[in-house]
């Protein structure tokens, strides 16, 4: 009797496990069918799997490649990007000692009037030199700036051309610079305020930290010139 | 008594089996083979009990044996790059066909000894 149910127990057992085993295994192989590899054999897989992994070997060569090409436009391009800035603060400091940009800094505001004598042309040049010789970065005339080919001549003794423009007295001549030598440079002993008031003209000044000078606003053609 | 058991137990192993997750492809060869071993082993535990010889133990440990010993084999296989699990197949399966043919020849024959019986009691009426 106990024999028996130990083998009726026993056979229970081996029936759940196979029939349960059978279909783990056609479930298996039913998602397997479906992903379609089952279609293939042992070998048609290798061969596959290993022509696949040179295609990757192949795929990943290129791919290291190309980083490295990637790696070196990129220094290409910094170097680029390098000289390109060089080349633009050259530009921009140029077109500042030209004139072609408005300056704002720090420097000397000079007002030149006609006293018992009028101002010429002369006198205006002769500060612009002054100023020039102590390190003026940027001048201007009433507002006309002024560049290489400034011109400052008299007109009739009764007003002063610059840049093709009339100005009358008072005159103000901006300079940006040093302000202690463009300072000095004004109110030196027997210098130019001094040489100015000698001969009847009137000559203020006035250091200021932020001064603007406007840009050149004409057109420098170069028609001769070779 | 056994048959209902056998069902039961068969019912029980197919609502288990469905709701048992699925394996990975490269172990279900393995798994296949264990089935081919188990299934000859079932084939054989029953001619054998048709030949009144059947005994548990061996039927467990040839259904258990055969199984584990046919997944190492075809383990084996594997790292030696050769096909065992071929043999196994061929011999498990001509062994299952080698014992349905058994089975079916009991059954043959005890249809035909009952149909020869029949034969007999209806020739002795009609004498």
């Amino acid at each position: 009797m106990k024999s028996k149910l130990i083998m009726l127990i026993t056979i229970a057992i081996i029936c759940i496990l196979l029939t349960s085993v059978m279909f783990v295994q056609f479930k298996t192989v039913r998602v397997v069918e479906r992903s379609g590899i089952s279609d293939m054999r042992e070998s048609e897989l290798r061969a596959e799997l290993t022509s696949w992994r040179s295609k990757t070997e192949e795929a990943e060569a290129t791919l290291e490649e190309n980083k490295k090409l990637l790696e070196e436009y990129n220094k290409d391009i910094e170097n680029d990007n390098s000289s390109l800035e060089l080349l633009k603060s050259e530009l921009s400091k140029l077109e500042t000692s030209a004139g072609y940009t408005a300056v704002t800094g720090k420097g000397i505001e000079i007002t030149v009037e006609d006293g018992e004598a009028a101002v010429s042309a002369e006198d205006i040049l002769l500060l612009i030199y002054e100023l020039k010789y102590v390190g003026a970065e940027a001048i201007s005339i009433n507002d006309e700036r002024y560049v290489t080919i400034t011109d400052i001549v008299d007109v009739e003794n009764k007003f002063i051309f610059v840049n093709g423009q009339r100005l009358v007295s008072p005159y103000t001549i901006k300079a940006i610079g040093d302000p202690s030598y463009l300072e000095s440079a004004v109110n030196i002993k027997g210098g130019y305020k001094d040489t100015m008031e000698a001969e009847g003209k009137v000559v203020s000044y006035k250091v200021k930290d932020d001064i603007r000078i406007e840009k050149y606003n004409g057109v420098m053609e170069i028609n001769y010139g070779k | 008594m056994i048959y209902i058991t056998i069902i039961i137990s068969c019912v029980l192993g197919v609502i288990l089996g469905l709701n048992l997750p699925t394996i990975s492809y490269s172990y279900s060869g393995y798994l296949a083979i264990a089935i081919i071993a188990a299934l000859d082993s079932v084939f054989g535990g029953i001619s054998s009990s048709l030949k009144k010889n059947f005994d548990i133990k061996i039927f467990v440990t040839g259904f258990f044996g055969n199984a584990i010993l046919a997944m190492l084999l075809t383990y084996l296989g594997e790292r030696l790059n050769v096909d065992i699990y071929l043999a196994a197949v061929i011999v498990f399966v001509g062994r299952m066909f080698n014992n349905l043919a058994i089975i079916r020849r009991y059954y043959v024959e005890l249809w035909s000894k009952k149909a020869n019986k029949r034969n007999k009691k209806k020739e002795l009426i009609e004498d």
